[in-house]
């Protein structure tokens, strides 16, 4: 039983650095592989999201009836429980499941990835002004994203998508809008406890200019944290993406798009079950698979943070 | 404290105005004419104008922000063009379910995370605490329709354990409205057919409504307690000989028990915002499902409502999370 | 007589992801009643980690006993359980520790965690009243002002040395036989490190219990020791009553030690640094793990252990330039 913890390795550790080679980076990178190789989680989602990347380059290559990707009919093998042609069965009009939930993967790595890449860029300048600029500039900027994050994500999914109309553009630039703030605070924290850094201030004093000193010394070192938390947040850009799907907001059938496959398929409960079992276990597996590596990345790279 | 109260309901204020400038914002880059929507589709041009000069539709933004924050305040958020009521009467209708969905969603999260959390600490690597893990890993990765539609199926299509959707069994009356949860209302008015059947229909939707927030209760609560449990006032109350389960249960919870608050705090929001979708699963008659609808038929007034109300919500429980936290806290106590 | 604590042979290391630390290395140490022991050395010798894992404060995955034995009052107590380690603490042995901020747990009031200890210390056996008056006899003892609204106040309330007080009184109600002192004041202000020595010195006295004091101050430690033992890397390299260790230090590290503290009377051109840095404690030297930077080692010192030599009474050094200076006494 566990009443202190494991700690550490003895105090004098740093001692007994001291006389051992300097740290050279090639052993640190490979201490950092190592530990997240011991991780079975972190492994365990590396292998997840490879599939996940890999099945969404190929799909189309490896289903067995391509042309059910976008849309075709044929009522003759409607509702087919799973079966060894049709392994995760048929829907309403005879589309092959499993050939629409392959296909369905490459539409949410584009999905996951243009949520995250709009909202990191607008997210991250925003943090990083807010961080290195004036008080008042800062303060304008933390306002308004505190505002932002006053809302539940979703709510606010919604009403950009009550307001744009349904769509699966729509539903990414609302998932962008609702994703952006945290990429404001996680950046400008970080800037500006490095602002006060000495090498910054030394960096000042030579007369760099405000630019390069943002580029040279301030994003690189945010570059960490952001990595972690994009990767954190593919999981979750997935699900609101589903979830707006499910509403019938975001993808719109015949879209192979998991949610929108799920909202279908509710009404096929309970006799018809596969329709809405399997794209949900995609799902599940894929934001497993991204939070896994997430948090293998993050106790890899920047064990502080915790989210 | 009460200085702090009243300064933090001033910031609310000031945060709320800001929320809906940026919802009424959203909900003008709507493509679509309002008026034309408003008036239906076999309107005529001049129906049209007729009903945008009555609400003042074609007056600069400014002036209709103006006029809308002067609305609000006044109770009136407008009419749903979905239900054709006002759509304050719709929140006062819808709310309390809501309200009652989640405080037991949210109940139970922090009622069996935390100790699952602790269990997870005081265990760890060994078996129970994978178990642990591994639900505080999946459950944030489940979606949480997709959850609700399976617990559905099994337990309530094939097993008939639970109701289908909805509060209350349809021939069941509803008790006399006094809180507007339904749980209560029939406790203080001694229904307790109501009140049976009132908490069965709240079991599947607060569960999958619930499973989230849990498994990030968990995960935080136990990383938490494993950093607590290695610091040095630990130490020095096992070197006093300080038992066990006192050593857990108060003197490393209580400091561990505070970033888990902040993390219940943020999983309440996320958890409002689930409402949508579990309430659309269960049928289940919230602000959740009116948002819903109002979306996919365009209907603005209600989202906006909607909105405004669970911001001021979450803002709410955030108020009173930072409360807690000086309450427990008793550095920040003398912050104050 | 019997000593009242006595560690033979100890060895101990930590598994860690770069290899086995061997922090302590067969080390052999008395400490008889009534004694006040002084444990010397610098930052990561192990001194703290000896004295805590012979109580079973160091949790033992990653740490690992890997020989000897330590008896408290002639009881074996290394292979105890963790019940009855746990009785022994708080009972037969209390601690103090360094820094009084980060030990003492800054959501429960100072009463209530005193209350607590004592009640674990007599297992329960007296009220929560009972318990409150003992607290506050002690309090009143360390020379805490104002013990009665101290009781109630939180510890971020109280400076550094009232705190340390709180602390000692914590560790006293116990009425141990042996007080084990960790570097105490090292975390104080300097003014305070001489009330708080001057307590310690005279508590331990009063009450009859025996100490170790660990710090990595010669001085601190001459204040209120009878008895040095000098530690490095691991290794207990000397071991003799106070006045000897100043007057008459023999192992090379304790003569280094002295020598790079400045006088306060004599002005000198430079102080006299030890040359060299820690031994690497994953692969340790055989031997000596002083003998990479002594300037007298030989060839014996690399080969195998180094024999404790008695050179004088009471007065032992682990170091083969004594070897032909043994007497028996």
């Amino acid at each position: 039983m566990n009443l202190t913890g494991t700690r550490a390795a003895p105090k004098s550790s740093a001692a007994g650095e001291q006389i051992a080679k300097p740290v050279d980076r090639f052993r640190e990178y490979r201490r950092m592989w190592a530990t997240f190789r011991r991780s079975y989680s972190s492994m365990a989602g590396l292998v997840i999201v490879s599939i996940f990347l890999i099945i969404s380059a190929i799909g189309p290559w490896i289903v067995p009836f391509p042309e059910d990707a976008l849309g075709s009919i044929h009522l003759e093998r409607k509702l087919e429980p799973p079966s060894a042609t049709h392994w995760f069965g048929t829907d309403e009009v005879g589309m092959d499941i499993y050939t629409r939930v392959v296909i369905g993967a490459r539409t949410t790595l584009y999905i996951g990835l243009t949520i995250t890449g709009l909202a990191m860029l607008i997210g991250v300048p925003l943090g990083l002004l807010a961080g290195v600029g004036n008080t008042w500039l800062r303060e304008s900027i933390m306002r308004v994203t505190d505002i932002f994050l006053s809302i539940p994500g979703l709510i606010l999914a919604i009403a950009i998508v009550g307001a744009l109309g349904p769509g699966i553009l729509n539903a990414m630039i609302a998932l962008s809008l609702v994703w952006w703030p945290g990429y404001v605070r996680l950046v400008q924290s970080k800037a500006l406890s490095l602002r006060n850094e000495t090498y910054v201030e030394a960096a000042r004093s030579i007369g760099a200019s405000n630019f390069r000193i943002i580029f040279m010394h301030i994003l690189p070192n945010c570059m960490s944290p952001i990595v972690v938390k994009a990767s954190m947040d593919m999981g979750m850009a997935i699900l609101g993406a589903a979830s707006l799907g499910f509403l019938g907001l975001g993808a719109q059938p015949p879209y192979p798009e998991w949610g929108a496959m799920i909202s279908i398929g509710k009404n096929y409960l309970p006799d018809w079950w596969w329709y809405s079992l399997f794209p949900g276990l995609a799902i599940y597996f894929t934001v497993l698979g991204f939070n896994l590596l997430g948090d293998g990345l993050r106790d890899m790279l920047d064990p502080k943070q915790r989210s | 404290m009460g200085r702090l109260i009243a300064r933090r309901l001033v910031f609310m204020i000031f945060m709320l105005v800001g929320l809906m400038a940026i919802v009424f914002a959203i909900s003008n880059i709507a493509p679509g004419d309002p008026a034309r929507l408003a008036a239906g589709p076999d309107a005529t041009n001049e129906m049209v104008e007729k009903i945008r000069q009555e609400r003042g539709l074609d007056k600069p933004i400014v002036t209709r922000f103006v006029v809308y924050l002067g609305n609000l305040t006044q109770g009136n958020f407008g009419v749903s063009l979905h239900t054709k009521r006002d759509v304050a009467s719709d929140l006062a209708r819808y709310f309390p379910a809501t309200l009652e969905l989640v405080l037991y969603a949210i109940g139970f999260a922090v009622l069996v995370g935390v100790p699952l959390g602790m269990l997870g600490a005081v265990f760890q690597n060994k078996w129970p605490d994978h178990w642990i893990r591994f639900v505080a890993v999946s459950g944030v990765a489940l979606p949480m329709f997709w959850l609700g539609l399976m617990l559905q199926w099994y337990l309530s299509l094939e097993l008939d354990l639970f109701p289908l959707g909805g509060r209350l069994g349809i021939m069941t009356p509803r008790p006399e409205t006094i809180t507007g949860l339904l749980t209560v209302d029939s406790l203080l008015t001694g229904d307790i057919r109501a009140f049976r059947e009132a908490v069965w229909h709240l079991v599947l939707p607060s569960l999958a409504l619930s499973l989230p927030a849990l498994a990030s209760i968990i995960r935080v609560n136990r990383a938490e307690m494993l950093e607590t449990l290695n610091k040095d006032y630990i130490l020095n109350a096992r070197a006093q000989g300080i038992g066990a389960f006192r050593i857990v249960t108060a003197y490393a919870l209580k400091n561990a028990i505070l970033p888990t608050l902040a993390m219940i705090g943020l999983r309440f929001g996320w958890m409002l915002g689930g409402t949508v979708l579990v309430e659309s699963v269960f049928d289940f008659p919230g602000v959740g499902l009116y948002a819903t609808k109002a979306a996919v038929s365009s209907d603005f007034d209600p989202i906006v409502a909607v909105t405004l109300v669970l911001g001021a919500c979450f803002m709410v429980v955030n108020l009173i999370i930072d409360l807690l936290y000086a309450l427990l806290d008793p550095r920040v106590r003398s912050q104050i | 007589m019997q000593p009242l604590l006595s560690i033979r042979d100890l060895a101990l290391q930590f598994d860690t992801f770069d290899g086995s630390y061997k922090a302590i290395d067969h080390v052999s140490i008395d400490l008889n009643p009534g004694e006040a022991l002084g444990l010397v050395g610098e930052t990561g010798c192990g001194k703290s980690v000896l004295t805590r894992s012979a109580f079973g404060l160091v949790p033992t995955p990653p740490a690992k006993i890997t020989s000897g034995s330590v008896t408290f009052e002639g009881r074996e107590i290394l292979g105890l359980s963790a019940k009855e380690q746990r009785a022994m603490r708080g009972r037969d042995v209390a601690m103090i520790f360094q820094d009084p901020m980060t030990f003492i747990n800054p959501v429960f009031k100072i009463g209530t965690q005193l209350v607590d200890a004592i009640r674990a210390q007599r297992q329960g056996r007296v009220s929560k009243r009972e318990a409150r008056s003992i607290a506050l006899a002690m309090l009143d003892k360390v020379q805490l002002p104002n013990p009665d609204r101290q009781f109630e106040s939180y510890p971020h309330q109280l400076s550094g040395g009232m705190r340390q007080r709180v602390l000692i009184a914590m560790a006293l109600t116990a009425e141990p036989k042996l007080l084990i002192a960790d570097e105490p004041t090292t975390a104080l202000d300097v003014t305070i490190q001489a009330q708080i020595l001057d307590l310690i010195a005279r508590l331990v006295e009063d009450m009859g219990i025996s100490l170790i004091m660990i710090s990595h101050d010669l001085g601190v430690v001459s204040q209120v020791c009878s008895r040095v033992a000098v530690m490095y890397a691991g290794q207990i390299v000397e071991d003799a009553p106070v006045e000897q260790v100043f007057n008459n230090p023999a192992h090379p590290y304790t003569k280094g030690l002295l020598a790079a503290v400045p006088h306060p009377f004599k002005v000198e051109d430079k102080l006299e640094g030890i040359d060299g840095n820690l031994p690497n404690l994953y692969e340790p030297p055989k031997g000596c793990r002083f003998a990479a930077r002594c300037g007298h080692a030989q060839a014996a010192c690399s080969v195998g252990p180094i024999r404790q030599v008695t050179i004088e009474k009471n007065h032992d050094v682990a170091c083969v330039l004594y070897n032909n200076q043994e007497v028996h006494v």
